[in-house]
């Protein structure tokens, strides 16, 4: 009887460990999502085109027609369900913030499309021509992955000569005119993107005070450090898709890695974090103290 | 009488494989754009063919959808086809597609539907021409929501 009662004992204790060890180590009861994983999707900034000199931030201020334009590009996105994310919205939260710490144009639109996190970024350039027939605008419209400048999708449309001053109306013709196709070949380059991985950027260099340098022979083989990332790459780029932009003693970048949409092993989702990650893990095996930063879809890592 | 029979199954499985074999049916693609209305919506003439004038005008109507999904149109918005792979997604989802042609699931995308010829009498068949309203937005909603092509994005 007393037999009997030890080994309840004993089963009653070890159901209470597994009910603990379930409480301590399972998702939060309230994000819980049962099991469903929802692709991430990229963050799409829709801006206007800036020529040399151009200030960004009065552009869409001064200029109606750039607002109806991007506003027209923005409602082709909403038609097809996807949500862009609100450039005047960010270059507001851009000026409250003080954000802009340079004079110069280009790089406070490179500092907006920075600060917004987006992936990619329409450019919409508004042209009106006039003359004898009546007046017309051309709209290009364009956009590139933010990280590695890769176009996506480039169209040019025009609204046709009509005898009219509402330049905005003509503007609203020209993106109709072309928004449907301009997203059908934008939504061919994600479908590469998903079959071929997503592109990222790796830029390895030294700390000023390091002992290593990319000719330093190391690891097991004692190959050259240069050549044992070239590996590494070959092995853990997404379908072996990868390119060297360049490769000195003291910096390599690869301008081209790609890298999974989705966790190959567990199906979740896969970003530019986790690809870090596995190169800290790495260079880490290989002796070294490497550091990591990563700013959107580009990867530096550092050697001390 | 062994060997006869043994040639009659022979024939049989192979029959059968063949039929069982995923196919595509052929149809022509002598659809043209006509002109586009409100966004979403394109006008298409489609040629179709029959026995007679109720076979035509389905026919004609049927053709448009599959070159709008599988072939596109160039110079106008359906530049790409909707469905990029005919063969994978007509084999992996082949009941959307029965109840789509043969349900009839196709004729709630068409807001209208004008013969634009008379039935004209042709060696075996007879051909008709069809002008065709087509609301190709909802069109690619269905698709989306019947997870035949993805959403827009990733």
């Amino acid at each position: 009887m007393k037999m009997l009662k030890s080994k309840q004992k004993f089963w009653v204790l070890v159901l209470l460990i597994i009910c603990f060890m379930n409480k301590a180590f399972s998702q939060n009861a309230s994000t819980n999502s049962g099991g469903q994983i929802q692709t991430i999707q990229p963050k799409i900034m829709v801006i206007p085109y800036t020529k040399e000199g151009e200030d960004i931030r009065n552009i869409l201020e001064s200029d109606v027609n750039n607002r109806i334009a991007i506003t027209k590009v923005k409602e082709a996105f909403d038609n097809r369900g996807f949500t862009t994310v609100d450039f005047v919205a960010k270059l507001k939260a851009a000026k409250d913030n003080n954000i802009f710490t340079s004079d110069n144009q280009t790089d406070i639109k490179t500092q907006v499309i920075e600060m917004s996190g987006a992936d990619i970024y329409v450019q919409a350039e508004v042209s009106i021509q006039r003359g004898q027939s009546g007046t017309s605008v051309t709209l290009i419209l364009s956009s590139y992955e933010a990280s590695t400048g890769n176009s996506l999708s480039n169209k040019i449309g025009k609204s046709g000569i009509f005898f009219t001053d509402d330049i905005g109306k003509l503007a609203s013709k020209a993106v109709e005119s072309i928004a449907e196709d301009f997203l059908n070949v934008m939504q061919i380059k994600f479908t590469e993107i998903v079959n071929n991985g997503k592109s990222i950027v790796v830029d390895i260099s030294f700390d000023q005070g390091s002992q290593y340098n990319m000719s330093s022979e190391i690891g097991s083989d004692g190959l050259p450090l240069s050549d044992q990332i070239e590996i590494w790459m070959e092995e853990n780029a997404f379908k072996n898709n990868y390119h060297i932009q360049g490769t000195t003693d003291l910096k390599m970048i690869f301008d081209d890695v790609r890298i999974p949409l989705k966790d190959q092993s567990s199906g979740n989702n896969y970003n530019p974090n986790k690809f870090a990650l596995e190169i800290f893990k790495f260079l880490k095996r290989l002796g070294l103290q490497p550091g990591k930063d990563i700013k959107g879809n580009t990867i530096f890592i550092t050697i001390k | 009488m062994k060997n006869n029979l043994k040639l009659f199954l022979f024939l049989i499985v192979i029959i059968g494989f063949y039929k069982c074999s995923p196919k595509l049916e052929t149809y022509t693609a002598e659809v043209n754009f006509i002109s586009r209305e409100a966004q979403g919506t394109i006008v298409l003439k489609s040629t179709g063919y029959g026995k007679n004038h109720a076979e035509a005008v389905t026919d004609a109507q049927i053709n448009a959808f599959k070159v709008i999904l599988f072939k596109g149109i160039p110079g106008t918005e359906l530049n790409i086809p909707l469905i990029e792979n005919e063969k994978n997604v007509t084999s992996q989802h082949s009941e959307y597609f029965k109840n789509f042609f043969d349900g009839g699931l196709y004729k709630t995308f068409m807001m209208s539907s004008t013969e634009s010829s008379n039935l004209i009498k042709m060696k075996g068949t007879k051909k008709i021409n069809v002008d065709l309203k087509i609301n190709y937005n909802s069109l690619r909603k269905d698709l989306e929501q019947n997870q035949l092509i993805r959403k827009f994005g990733f």
